[in-house]
């Protein structure tokens, strides 16, 4: 690694004093006036929740902050009323900065967990809070685990939820225009390229573990799962159909 | 967290690392004087995908989990070996072990390679201070469970894989002796407790069908054989200090054997829908007998209080999906 020189060898103390200045005075000019809420808002926004140099995520892309209707297909519930509910992850995190943290971890490639007291968990927090009000129940979030070969469906309606669920992260289909990295796989022709040894009747069963999945469950990567409450059954056999994944 | 007295449930907590994957959580043990609980995750390999099996997945790594004892909270949590199994704790010496059933090492041809770890970290504290040491001693083929002397300088461990009885050094983290697990021919440990007395050691042999009752010297004796029980027995108890009460599996039941002679002195078995898979007996400072029913493994299971005079179950109380061992924690 090519290093500079040390300024205080050649400069005179007053340009040393003056870029002590700046960077002091470039710290203040921006964290003081923000408030936690808005720290916490541009945390979420924005990618810098994790350290990691490979994470593709902000919390925006995963999560509403408002419940909608007809509800949105986003993999994470809507966070309005999130500080309220006494679970996470279908009960399996009992406090919020723990299933915060399960993101980090799992999507975010940061395993080093936010403690209470760090400041990001902190205006992470209050960010949160201001959504309210909202609902204070834990969301349903089912995992299915056992995948079984699934009914045809409606193409039309598949190429519709791929827009809705697929495209914010793997782009626009067959071409990955607008993805959200190159590390995301162009739908469906990388993922059926990685998998060219299995029969067109099994890759359909991979399109569907790896929506219902996502990394858990023994398959890897960074993608979250699809819950059944977030995409029924019927639904899923539809998107594999907009994927082209019919099995034949 | 059950309430004994009342005989209901207080509440539950999850614990492990995923949020998806089943954690597989085993045996709990307390150190109330530093406001710990320390859990083996287990993450059993139960992938049922065979592209995922295809595409390498395969056995993951255990933990030890270090809780809050008072309101079960997560600490800290340390990586251990696969099929992260039983823990044992010792007051006397601050220091836990972690035993790992890895049935997948076990089928290795060569003997050295099929002898899963034995972790030991001292002090135990250290797990929720993020600095803890993981020394590993390779110990046997699938150690099943492990107990500590009153001392701590002595750990028991049973071995499913050589048949076998070990004990180890816990400061050096030499064997010092290897004993068969009981007198039949074959036997098959699993279960093992030692009785709060210090005592005695109580091993439950599968294919033997009894307990084998050993003293806890650096070359165990075999003291008692129980008679033959009429199920898989598993983890059993001092129920006085002459009557050992054994739970047994298929069929359900329980079973009270004199400790001296291995005489069965009385026996009850249970429906389904009262007792599905006995596992663990333990007896409370008052002498209540209580009994952990596992459940079918898909509803959940049970904990119920037996009257040691008839083994009628007198009280019970529904817990979480699979429950095997529980952990009493005195006022």
């Amino acid at each position: 690694m090519k290093r500079t020189s040390s300024p205080r060898s050649t400069a005179p103390l007053p340009i040393t004093a003056a870029i002590f200045c700046c960077g002091l005075l470039g710290a203040c000019g921006s964290t003081p006036e923000q408030s936690a809420v808005d720290q916490g808002r541009q945390l979420f926004e924005s990618k810098a929740l994790s350290q990691s140099r490979l994470n593709d995520y902000a919390c925006i892309m995963c999560h509403d902050t408002q419940a909608s209707t007809p509800p949105s297909k986003k993999a994470g519930s809507a966070l309005a009323g999130v500080t309220l509910r006494s679970t996470f992850w279908a009960g399996q995190e009992a406090d919020l900065l723990s299933s915060i943290n399960a993101c980090r971890d799992n999507f975010m490639g940061d395993n080093r967990p936010l403690t209470a007291d760090d400041e990001r968990a902190r205006s992470l927090y209050a960010y949160l809070a201001s959504l309210e009000p909202g609902d204070p129940n834990p969301s349903p979030f089912t995992i299915v685990t056992n995948i079984e070969p699934l009914p045809r469906g409606d193409q039309a309606n598949g190429l519709w939820l791929y827009e809705q669920t697929c495209s914010y992260c793997h782009g626009a289909l067959h071409s990955g225009a607008g993805r959200l990295s190159e590390r995301m796989p162009i739908l469906p022709e990388d993922t059926i390229a990685e998998h060219a040894e299995y029969t067109p009747r099994v890759q359909r069963l991979i399109f569907t573990e790896k929506v219902r999945h996502g990394l858990f469950l023994g398959y890897g990567g960074v993608m979250p799962p699809f819950s059944l409450e977030l995409l029924s059954e019927p639904e899923m056999s539809d998107l594999l159909e907009g994927l082209g994944a019919t099995g034949e | 967290m059950l309430d004994l007295d009342a005989m209901t449930l207080l509440g539950n907590v999850p614990v492990g690392r995923s949020p998806v994957d089943i954690d597989g959580p085993r045996h709990i043990v307390l150190d109330p004087t530093n406001d710990r609980a320390y859990l083996a995750l287990s993450y059993p390999f139960a992938n049922t995908s065979v592209h995922a099996l295809s595409e390498g997945a395969t056995q993951r790594s255990g933990y030890v989990q270090a809780l809050n004892l008072s309101d079960l909270s997560i600490a800290g949590d340390l990586r251990v070996d696969p099929s992260a199994w039983d823990v044992a704790f010792s007051a006397a010496t601050g220091q836990l072990a972690v035993a790992h059933f890895d049935t997948f090492r076990a089928l290795n041809a060569d003997v050295e390679m099929r002898r899963a770890n034995l972790v030991l970290v001292d002090p135990a504290t250290a797990i929720a201070a993020g600095n803890a040491q993981a020394r590993r001693l390779p110990v046997c083929a699938a150690p099943a469970t492990i107990a500590f002397d009153g001392a701590g300088a002595r750990l028991f461990v049973t071995c499913t894989g050589e048949d076998s009885l070990v004990v180890v050094d816990s400061v050096s983290g030499s064997v010092l002796s290897r004993v068969p697990a009981g007198a039949a021919a074959v036997n098959k440990p699993y279960a093992m407790v030692a009785d709060p007395a210090q005592n005695r050691l109580l091993v439950s042999n599968q294919v033997s069908s009894s307990v084998s009752v050993f003293d806890l010297s650096d070359t165990p004796n075999l003291l008692t054989t129980s008679a033959r029980t009429p199920g898989v027995p598993m983890f059993a108890a001092m129920f006085t200090d002459r009557t050992l009460a054994v739970p047994f599996q298929a069929p359900n039941g329980a079973a009270l054997y004199d400790a001296a002679t291995g005489e069965e002195l009385l026996q009850r078995q249970y429906p389904d829908t009262d007792c599905t898979n006995p596992a663990e007996f333990t007896v409370t400072r008052d002498s209540r007998l209580l009994l952990v029913c596992e459940g079918d493994h898909y509803r959940p299971g049970a904990v119920v209080e037996l009257d040691p005079n008839t083994l009628e179950i007198i009280s019970s109380v529904a817990v979480g999906i699979y429950p095997e061992r529980m952990s009493i924690a005195e006022p």
